[in-house]
C-alpha cells in the first residue's frame, strides 16, 4: 500500500465518521473554542486597561512610601521610561495628555528661503486662510441679516434713516474686522526672504547656589499667565 | 423739540452699536489661534547629547504640564493661545532620557521618604516662569523662560538656575506649520539648556557635598 492509498483510507475513514461521533467532536470543539475566547478576552481587557503602563514588582514596593512604580511610554517617540506614582490613588491617568505622534521637525524649514517640498512637516498647524474665509463669510451673514432686520423694521421708525444708519454701523464695523483679517493675511503674503536666516538661542544661569536656608522645600516663582 | 423719529433712529443706532460690540466680540474670539507644538525633539538634540551615567529624578508642577500662554505680540495681533505645557513636559521627558542613563520621572509630590527609598541623588523640578511673543511685520520672535531647583536626596535644595530658549525666524506665517515649529524650537533651545546645565553640574561634581 502506497501513500496515497494510506491518505485515500483515512480521508474516507474520516468521511464515514457516524453522525454521533461527529456531533460529540463539533460540541466539544466548540467548548474549547469558547474556553480560548473568555481566557483571551479577558487577557485583552487586562492588556487594554494597562496598555500603557507596566508595574514593577508591586510587592518590592514598601507602604512607607505610599509609592509605586511603573512604566510608562513617551507619547511622542514611544521609549520607556520609569516613573513613580502614589499608590493611594487608583492608577493615574498620564499627565503627557496630547499623544498624536508626529515626526521630527527640521529646523531648517524655518529658513525664508527654504522650500515647502524640502522639508516636509506633518504636525499640527494652523491654517489661517479657512478660518479668515470661515469669518468672513458670518460677517457678511451678519451684514446680511443686519440689513434685513433694518429694512423690516416698522415704518414709523423711518426706513430710510435706519438703513443709512443702522447698516452703515454694521458695514463699517464688517469693514474694521475684514480689514484686520485682510492686512493680517497681506503682511503674510508681502513678506520677502530675506538673506538671513533663522536665530535659534538658548541659555541657562546660576540663580542660587548651595542649600535654601530654610532646607526645605523651596517655593517656585509665582504663575505668570 | 424732539421727534418720535429723532428718537427712534437714536435708539436704533445705539441698539447697532452695542450689536456690533457683541459681534465683534465674537469675531475676536472666532479668528484666534490656537498654537499646539509637535512636542518632540529635533534630530540635533540627539547628536548633541550623550547621557551621562547618573541617576536623575524630574518633577513637573501641573502649573508646567498645563501652561498657556495667550500673549499675542501686538494689540493688532490676532488673540492666539500658545499651548505650552503639552508640549513642553513630552520635550523635557525625552531631553532628560538623552541626558542621562538614569531617568525617572516622578508623578506624586517628592518625599524624602521616596527619594531614599529609591535611591535618587537628585531631584529636578522646573517651572515656566513666562513666555513672550514678538510679531514683527516681518516674523516672529517667541521666548520661553523657566526656572528650575535641583534637590538632593534630603529634598534640600543644592541649585536654582533658570533658563531661556529663543526662536527668532521670519516668513513664519507663510509656511504651513510655521509658528508651531517656531514654538517647538523655543522650547527645544530651553531644554536643551536645562539639560546641559545638569550635565555639567554633575560632571563637575557641583552638587555634592
Amino acid at each position: 500500500m502506497n501513500v496515497r492509498e494510506l491518505k485515500t483510507e483515512n480521508r474516507e475513514q474520516k468521511t464515514n465518521m457516524p453522525f454521533s461521533t461527529r456531533c460529540s467532536t463539533l460540541c466539544s470543539l466548540t467548548v474549547v473554542l469558547c474556553a480560548l475566547y473568555s481566557v483571551l478576552s479577558s487577557h485583552f481587557s487586562y492588556a487594554q486597561e494597562f496598555q500603557q503602563v507596566q508595574e514593577i514588582n508591586p510587592s518590592e514596593v514598601e507602604n512607607e512610601t505610599h509609592s509605586r512604580v511603573i512604566v510608562r511610554e513617551h507619547p511622542k517617540t514611544g521609549h520607556s521610561y520609569i516613573s513613580i506614582i502614589s499608590d493611594q490613588a487608583p492608577m493615574p491617568v498620564d499627565p503627557l495628555t496630547n499623544r498624536n505622534k508626529y515626526s521630527r521637525p527640521d529646523y531648517r524649514m524655518l529658513d525664508p528661503k527654504a522650500k515647502k517640498s524640502d522639508y516636509p512637516y506633518d504636525g499640527p498647524y494652523s491654517d489661517r486662510t479657512k478660518v479668515y474665509i470661515f469669518g468672513a463669510t458670518l460677517i457678511a451673514g451678519g451684514i446680511t441679516g443686519g440689513a434685513l432686520g433694518m429694512a423690516a423694521a416698522p415704518a414709523a421708525t423711518g426706513a430710510a434713516a435706519a438703513s443709512s444708519g443702522g447698516g452703515g454701523a454694521y458695514l463699517a464695523g464688517a469693514g474694521v474686522l475684514a480689514g484686520a483679517g485682510g492686512v493680517a493675511v497681506s503682511e503674510a503674503t508681502k513678506i520677502r526672504p530675506e538673506d538671513e536666516n533663522f536665530i535659534h538661542e538658548g541659555e541657562s544661569k546660576t540663580i542660587e547656589k548651595g542649600q535654601s536656608p530654610k532646607g526645605v522645600v523651596p517655593s517656585l516663582p509665582k504663575e505668570e499667565q | 423739540m424732539t421727534s418720535y423719529k429723532q428718537v427712534y433712529t437714536s435708539i436704533y443706532r445705539h441698539g447697532s452699536a452695542i450689536l456690533l460690540i457683541f459681534l465683534m466680540a465674537g469675531c475676536a474670539r472666532l479668528f484666534g489661534w490656537d498654537i499646539h507644538a509637535p512636542g518632540i525633539l529635533s534630530g540635533n538634540f540627539e547628536r548633541q547629547f550623550t547621557p551621562i551615567h547618573e541617576r536623575v529624578a524630574l518633577y513637573l508642577p501641573d502649573q508646567t504640564l498645563n501652561y498657556v500662554s495667550t500673549a499675542r505680540g501686538n494689540r493688532f495681533a490676532d488673540p492666539t493661545a500658545f499651548h505650552i505645557g503639552e508640549a513642553f513636559g513630552p520635550m523635557m521627558i525625552e531631553g532628560m532620557q538623552n541626558g542621562f542613563d538614569e531617568f525617572i520621572f516622578m508623578e506624586t509630590d517628592p518625599t524624602v521618604e521616596i527619594m531614599k527609598r529609591y535611591q535618587i541623588p537628585y531631584l529636578v523640578i522646573v517651572k515656566i516662569s513666562g513666555f513672550t511673543n514678538q510679531m514683527t511685520l516681518k516674523g516672529q520672535a517667541v521666548n520661553l523662560f523657566t526656572e528650575a531647583v535641583v534637590m538632593n536626596s534630603d529634598l534640600k535644595q543644592v541649585a536654582r538656575f533658570e533658563a531661556r530658549g529663543t526662536s527668532d525666524a521670519k516668513a513664519v506665517f507663510r509656511k504651513k506649520g510655521g509658528p508651531e515649529v517656531n514654538l517647538n524650537a523655543a522650547i527645544e533651545e530651553n531644554v536643551l539648556s536645562i539639560v546641559q546645565y545638569l550635565q555639567d553640574s554633575v560632571r563637575n561634581g557641583a552638587w555634592k557635598t
